[in-house]
């Protein structure tokens, strides 16, 4: 083998530098001292950088992991900073390098991990500019990878830490304006500098397996949702959303069932002191259930008083009560309205078979402020039994649904979440 | 079928049945206003619900 | 084969070189680069040392454009390293240039378009073809260091020309040799490296 074979070592502090990267680094940024190398022009020092403040990030140069079955090396790293009315964002950069698969960045963002890489497929349109976002009424979308990308943010970052090698020349203070497209599971960025137009696209790789390859441990589960984000049910949830669906039907089912239950009594009727006042005998023969009373009036804009007793087979007293039953209709600015009842329903278990009597007075009634006798002038009198009180099946009903829902909830939630960074404001 | 889902099938039933057991008997399905101290023997009138309005 | 010493702890490089133009040390990891010869030549086809790649000659590999199977490759150095050319047939038998350099892979079928440049155009100038404005984004020279297998041209060891690339924006790329005046143009679509797959 002829030819020279040369130490790589900074031209400014001297310090031994790490070739990890293949043939397309351009870049390299000493770690020691920040000097700026270009390493496609002998390693010649292009700027020194004083201010150098490390970002908080675990992954180290040289550190191999592996993401989508793919070998990568640590190669470079880069710190972005942005500030956006005020608020402060902060992410990490790392240069991975795979001698199959070229040049990717692992992003480190709010605990999540992200994979970017290059994107060189067709695009339509193809391009656009931060002026057509600014320009349009509805978010712009994007055609590629038999996907549609929705505009999502416009991302004016600045790189406040490099170090490393570097695929493209990267120095800490270079702006760098993106406009982001998210679809589903990816996202599309497009950076224009100068006439250079990069499309990257961006996934989030499994997390745990992610950090686990590259020996690390995660920095925990991350608080907020990231865009790329899948959504992910819980364990048996759509099992789970699937028993609530069958739990509705059948309940549905079983409360109008329950509904139809109940069976008339005939009750057998012998009138009172007064006009309206009546004894009635009613033969209950079953004890499952409840027995309910109807008293159908034809009040009309008038109310009355109506006391009811009940005394089971042996004479013994079941309850006394006293209802007002009241009914009114009008009409006020065109609108007809009405309020209260016309009839009286009463509801008690039986605690055993046999005839109850049930007597009914109507002390008193009328039709305005007064009290006078009452204004009913026919009434009839109903009574069943074996009754069912199906608002339990109701309130099953009522629980099943959400269960049911429980999918298409949580991922409307996911996608509320996923696109609450989106920049986007219809006012624009 | 794993525990989680026997469970989950479980449960569902003994809610359908539960509740159906508690509406066909009427559970908690009586008229709350009405008045059984006469029938614990106190044989006063307490009908005191007398509606003037 | 000659082995090399760090030349900063004089730790034993082993024999690194064999295939790669850099290398770290193993001891103190100092970064060796070697300048001039690139790579040694052996024979009148150049050795070819197997490198990591996605595409391999003779092991047929599917991509969102169809099955290919490389019958033939050739390497070429450009500035810090090198790259393949491999001359693949397609399920019809008709043969295309698919390049691999890093990750980085072109399909390409030559192009009779009589209007491209003779001579190579500048980096960052734009030219006209298929209703497109192409602009020039590489302009290098690159040397022939080895082939093998099938190949539809002959290739001279050691030769050195003037290649370009240029795109359009729309996935695909165009690219110029120049060889002593004469051009020879191809274009075709990027293929994205994560979606190369094997038969089957």
């Amino acid at each position: 083998m002829r030819g020279e074979v040369a130490a790589v070592s900074c031209p400014s502090c001297g310090a031994g530098l790490m070739a990890l990267g293949g043939g397309r680094v351009v870049l390299q940024v000493c770690a020691h001292c920040g000097a700026a190398l270009d390493a496609v022009d002998n390693y010649r020092l292009l700027k020194t950088f004083a201010d150098r403040r490390r970002p908080a990030s675990p992954f180290q140069l040289g550190m191999k992991g592996q993401i989508a079955g793919i070998d990568w090396t640590v190669i470079g790293i880069l710190g972005w900073a942005e500030t956006w009315k005020g608020e402060r964002w902060n992410w990490t950069d790392h240069q991975l390098f795979s001698p199959t698969h070229g040049y990717a960045w692992l992003t480190l963002e709010d605990g999540h991990l992200i994979l970017t890489r290059a994107w060189r497929g067709p695009l339509g349109p193809n391009w656009i500019t931060s002026q057509t976002v600014e320009l349009a009424e509805h978010p712009p979308t994007i055609r590629a990878r038999n996907r549609t990308y929705t505009y999502y943010e416009t991302s004016d970052a600045r790189i406040s830490y490099a170090d490393g090698e570097f695929s493209s020349v990267a120095m800490v203070g270079d702006r760098v304006q993106s406009l982001c497209f998210l679809a589903e599971d990816e996202m599309l960025t497009l950076t224009q500098t100068g006439t250079e137009r990069e499309v990257e696209l961006s996934t989030w790789p499994q997390q745990a397996e992610t950090w686990a390859s590259f020996g690390l441990t995660s920095l925990g589960k991350p608080w907020r949702v990231h865009p790329l984000q899948p959504y992910r049910p819980w364990p048996n949830e759509r099992f789970l959303g699937a028993t609530g669906a069958v739990l509705a039907f059948v309940s549905l089912i079983m409360g109008l069932l329950l509904l139809a239950q109940g069976e008339k009594v005939q009750p057998v009727m012998q009138p009172g002191a007064s006009r309206l006042a009546f004894e009635a005998e009613l033969p209950i023969t079953h004890t499952r259930g409840l027995i309910r009373l109807v008293v159908q009036t034809d009040l009309y804009n008038a109310w009355s008083g109506i006391d009811v007793e009940i005394t089971d087979p042996d004479d013994a007293p079941v309850f006394q009560t006293a209802r007002e039953v009241g009914y009114y209709q009008g009409v006020e600015g065109g609108e007809s309205w009405s309020e209260g009842n016309q009839t009286l329903s009463i509801s008690f278990r039986p605690e055993v078979a046999g005839n109850y009597r049930v007597s009914l007075d109507v002390p008193e009634g009328g039709s305005g402020e007064g009290v006078e006798g009452s204004p009913i002038r026919t009434m009839q009198f109903l009574a069943y039994q074996g009754e069912a009180a199906s608002f339990w099946m109701w309130l099953v009903f009522a629980i099943s649904l959400p269960i049911a829902g429980l999918t298409p909830l949580r991922s409307w939630l996911h996608h509320k979440a996923r696109w609450r960074g989106s920049d986007w404001s219809e006012e624009d | 079928m794993t525990p989680a889902r026997i469970i989950i099938v479980l449960s569902a039933a003994a809610t359908l049945s539960g509740a159906w057991w508690l509406s066909a008997n009427g559970v908690w399905g009586e008229s709350t206003d009405l008045d059984r101290s006469i029938r614990t023997g106190s044989g006063g009138n307490t009908f005191t619900q007398t509606s003037v309005k | 084969m000659e082995r090399r010493n760090c030349l900063k702890c004089g730790a034993d490089l082993g024999e690194s070189f064999r295939w790669a133009r850099m290398v770290n040390c193993d001891h103190c990891g100092t970064a060796h680069v070697l300048r001039d010869a690139v790579f040694t030549v052996a024979g009148s086809s150049g050795v070819l040392h197997e490198t990591p790649g996605l595409v391999h000659m003779l092991q047929p590999f599917v991509t969102p454009k169809g099955t290919f199977d490389p019958v033939g490759m050739v390497r070429f150095s450009y500035g810090r390293g090198a790259w393949d050319e491999f001359w693949a047939l397609d399920e019809a038998g008709s043969g295309a240039w698919i390049s691999v350099d890093e990750g980085d892979i072109v399909l390409q079928r030559p192009t009779s378009d009589k209007d491209l440049p003779h001579f190579p155009p500048a980096l960052g100038s734009t030219i006209g073809h298929d209703s497109e404005d192409w602009t020039v984004t590489e302009a290098e020279t690159a040397r022939c260091i080895g082939f093998r297998g099938q190949l539809p041209e002959a290739f001279e060891l050691d030769e050195v020309f003037t290649f370009v690339n240029a795109s359009c924006g729309d996935g695909r790329l165009l690219s110029g040799e120049f060889h002593a005046g004469a051009a020879t143009w191809f274009i075709g679509p990027w293929l994205d490296s994560f979606e190369l797959g094997r038969p089957g």
